[in-house]
């Protein structure tokens, strides 16, 4: 027997809001929070643009002493983990929560900003020793157990990594571990940030990042472009929500995971088409339910080629007719933690009928040739099944399915 | 009051977010809300801002509660210190 699993808890800080209503207002209205970099030594940069949260002030959120020993990454998923787990109204429940609960997120880099700033102080400025805690910041599960510490989660709590898929698979297996029974509730999500001088160098040589604007299916495209934040959700076994009588704001109703098995950065077709057939087969959903897709959509000439074309295949004629949409052209790749960020959207969507768009879009660009819905959100009479799409570097793909919850 | 005493008292409100002239010389650490965590962060800035070793690691517990304990005993330890190193 498997359980229904629905998020009743929602959190977001990036470049396009600190809270879910702020990114909500952004997505509606095409907002983009992509600005200039403002960090040391970006003159040394080619990018200097990037979807930062500016003016950020840690200590305005936490305790004086707190804020040297946790990295930038770290500080964004305890604010989201905040707003979703204050908004979920679990602060007033005891059973299970907190000591059963768990966290399970998603980082790929971890505490980059810590990297940068120690391997600075040692190699340029000669220092011969660190902050004591350099090794719990920079760690990847860092953000994870701050949450758990913080909230006093006792349950299964680790860390994803899988580059651009990070959130995904994270969030995907807090809902296999709920849908199995393992456990009732998970915080989930991601949180990321390479914005500093280390963390956006290796990316110039990779020759990926946008030297202008982030056009995801655009023609003229001409890739990435850097953001930061977290997304972090409260996943509950549908029982559990009931018992509580929680608000619910979506159901998650499927998740399917692939490898490419070909190159390390070169995205083939074949593993997102198995990825977004998987899903389909999940959620025991027909591909014409599917109404919107937040696509992968990095606006690299490579990925939205090969997303566009497995989605053509997956969808046939209804490829016509599902909206697929990129946010990343506002907020950023958030890396490990954009599908968290993304997921937003996809409850945006199910929530008000509105599918935010692709903005900066210039025109078709044939070997894309979806409905992106360029430039202005568009507002359906109802939303039926969405999917969550990432598809990393090292050809790891994850999707997850959506519905609107109905009793 | 000295420069040493002074330094110390500058840095341990950094650290505290209270105001040097409202920290008690002989207040323990513990009070201050310092942590262990925080008394290496001060000794580390101590270090970077006297050109001075302070040894910490490797030292008996008892020896890191007295030396380490407030604002009168550390700015003692480390009069000791400079005295050494002159």
């Amino acid at each position: 027997m498997t359980n229904r699993v629905v998020i009743t808890g929602m959190g977001g800080v990036s470049s396009i809001g600190m809270s879910v209503p702020e990114i909500y207002n952004s997505l509606r209205e095409g907002r983009s929070g992509i600005d200039q970099l403002e960090f040391p030594d970006i003159t040394r940069l080619k990018v200097k643009t990037g979807g930062q949260i500016k003016n950020f002030d840690p200590s305005r959120h936490f305790e004086l002493k707190q804020v040297s020993r946790m990295d930038r990454f770290s500080q964004f998923a305890l604010l989201a983990a905040k707003e979703a787990i204050t908004n979920s109204g679990l602060e007033t429940f005891n059973e299970g929560w907190p000591e059963n609960a768990g966290v399970i997120l998603g980082s790929s880099i971890g505490g980059i900003e810590t990297i940068n700033h120690s391997y600075k102080q040692v190699f340029e400025n000669g220092y011969n020793r660190l902050h004591p805690l350099t090794i719990p910041k920079i760690m990847n599960n860092s953000a994870t157990s701050l949450i758990s510490i913080e909230h006093n989660i006792q349950g299964p709590s680790f860390t994803v990594s899988s580059a651009c898929s990070s959130a995904n698979h994270a969030m995907g297996l807090a809902y296999e571990t709920i849908k199995s029974g393992k456990s009732k509730i998970l915080i989930t999500g991601g949180s990321e940030s390479f914005l500093s001088f280390g963390g956006i160098k290796p990316w110039e040589s990779l020759r990926v990042l946008s030297q202008s604007k982030c056009r995801p299916f655009s023609r003229g495209r001409d890739g990435l472009i850097h953001g930061e934040g977290a997304g972090i959700f409260v996943f509950e076994s549908l029982a559990s929500a009931k018992k509580r009588k929680a608000d619910i704001i979506a159901e998650v109703v499927g998740f399917s995971m692939s490898s490419d098995a070909s190159d390390l950065i070169k995205p083939n077709n074949i593993g997102p088409q198995k990825a977004l057939e998987g899903v389909l087969k999940d959620a025991m959903v027909n591909k014409t339910d599917v109404t919107y897709i937040n696509a992968h959509g990095t606006g690299t000439m490579l990925n939205d080629k090969m997303e566009s074309e497995a989605i053509n295949k997956v969808f046939g004629r209804h490829s016509r007719s599902v909206k697929v949409s990129s946010t990343k052209a506002m907020h950023g790749h958030l890396i490990g933690a954009t599908a968290a960020i993304e997921l937003l959207a996809c409850t945006l969507a199910i929530n008000e009928n509105v599918i935010p768009p692709t903005i900066n879009y210039l025109g078709l660009d044939p070997s894309c040739d979806l409905d992106v819905v360029p430039n202005y959100s568009q507002e359906l009479k109802s939303v039926d099944v969405v999917l969550n799409n990432s598809f990393a570097f090292g050809g790891m793909n994850a999707v997850l399915a959506l519905k609107k919850y109905l009793n | 009051m000295d420069n040493i005493e002074e330094k110390v008292l500058e840095l341990v409100g950094k650290q505290t977010g209270i105001d040097p002239k409202q920290i008690p010389l002989h207040r323990k650490f513990e009070d201050l809300n310092l942590d262990s965590v925080a008394i290496v962060e001060l000794v580390f800035s101590l270090e970077e801002t006297f050109d001075i070793s302070i040894p910490f690691e490797g030292l008996d517990e008892s020896e890191i509660k007295k030396r380490f304990y407030s604002v009168s005993t550390l700015t003692d330890h480390l009069k000791d210190l400079l005295q050494k190193n002159a």
